[in-house]
């Protein structure tokens, strides 16, 4: 009976110590969502952007590298396979007033020092909302880097993707179709009252 | 009746009698002879029935540790899958959230550009 349970003990040892080995080998992966842990792309283009954190009610950072876009699925995977990385912080606010216009022009600064291609710049004067959309060819033949500043009275948007995704492309995943451009036939004339 | 034949013949048979009576007396064993044949079988080595390649080994010990290790494997490999899974999830998670920020920018610039009659994306 002694032996019997220096056995048993032994035994829940082993499964013990095999059981903690075994969680020591699985990586603890993060379980936070639409809010990347760990940088994968280093993305110094908007460096800094964390300071607009404070006051949001509501925070998107996403850093998705080549590996993971790979990882996305359904009808979104061409899409995506087209893309290098993408970089996207975005910030919400219970009011209007809660960041500082002039916090956000050190990066449109940078756009234009640069070697961007900043072909729209639109202002509304009524709202304060600027959106600054930026091109510029990418390096080693990756496509090119696409740089979209958007800021408005209670949302703030900085978005980097490089690859080949068209501006059409980035519409429909977002669920925003783009606009029917098959020509219409005119529309027959009224008849002529008798 | 006094023969002499017949006497040596009774005379001999007593003997025989007082041999046998001698030879099958009880005779009580020496003093701690039990202890020393208990102590001799106990000290010589048992005779093991046991095949020759598991003498000094217990099969049922090594049988019983690699059912537990394959049934860790087994967990293990359950527990990565899942994680794997949850992995992909979050990430088509972020890209949707990705393209929803990103589109609504875009859409914004679409609003603002076509009030001045400027169709933007065409």
């Amino acid at each position: 009976m002694t032996k019997e349970r220096i056995r048993v003990a032994v035994m829940l040892i082993i499964m013990m110590a095999a059981g903690a080995a075994c969680r020591a080998q699985v990586p603890q992966a993060s379980v936070q969502t639409v809010a990347a842990a760990e940088p994968q792309v280093k993305d110094d283009l908007f460096a800094g952007t964390e300071k607009f954190e404070q006051g949001a009610t509501d925070v998107t950072n996403v850093n998705l590298d080549p590996s993971m876009l790979s990882m996305v699925g359904g009808d979104k995977s061409a899409v995506a396979q087209k893309m290098q990385f993408v970089v996207v912080h975005t910030y919400r606010y219970p009011k209007p007033g809660m960041y500082k216009m002039e916090d956000v022009e050190p990066y449109r600064q940078k756009l234009r020092a640069g070697n961007w291609n900043c072909f729209i710049h639109v202002t509304e004067s009524k709202t304060g909302q600027a959106t600054d959309i930026c091109t510029q060819p990418a390096p080693n033949n990756q496509g090119k880097d696409m740089v979209i500043v958007s800021a408005e009275p209670m949302e703030l948007t900085f978005v980097h993707i490089r690859g080949n995704a068209s501006v059409a492309d980035l519409e429909k995943l977002g669920g925003i179709a783009a606009p029917d451009k098959t020509p219409q036939p005119p529309p027959p004339p009224p008849a002529a009252p008798k | 009746m006094n023969d002499p034949r017949s006497i040596s013949r009774g005379s001999q048979a007593d003997d025989f009698e007082e041999q046998l009576k001698r030879s099958l007396t009880r005779v009580e064993a020496p003093e701690g002879f039990a202890a020393r044949v208990l102590e001799r079988a106990a000290s010589e080595r048992a005779v093991s029935l046991q095949p020759r390649f598991c003498r000094g080994f217990r099969l049922g010990w090594i049988c019983a540790v690699a059912a537990i290790l394959v049934l860790v494997a087994l967990v293990a490999n359950q527990v990565r899958v899942r994680r794997e899974r949850a992995r992909v999830a979050e990430i088509q998670a972020q890209f949707d959230a990705a393209m929803r920020a990103t589109s609504g920018a875009l859409r914004q610039t679409r609003v603002q550009l076509q009030r001045v009659g400027v169709n933007f994306g065409e």
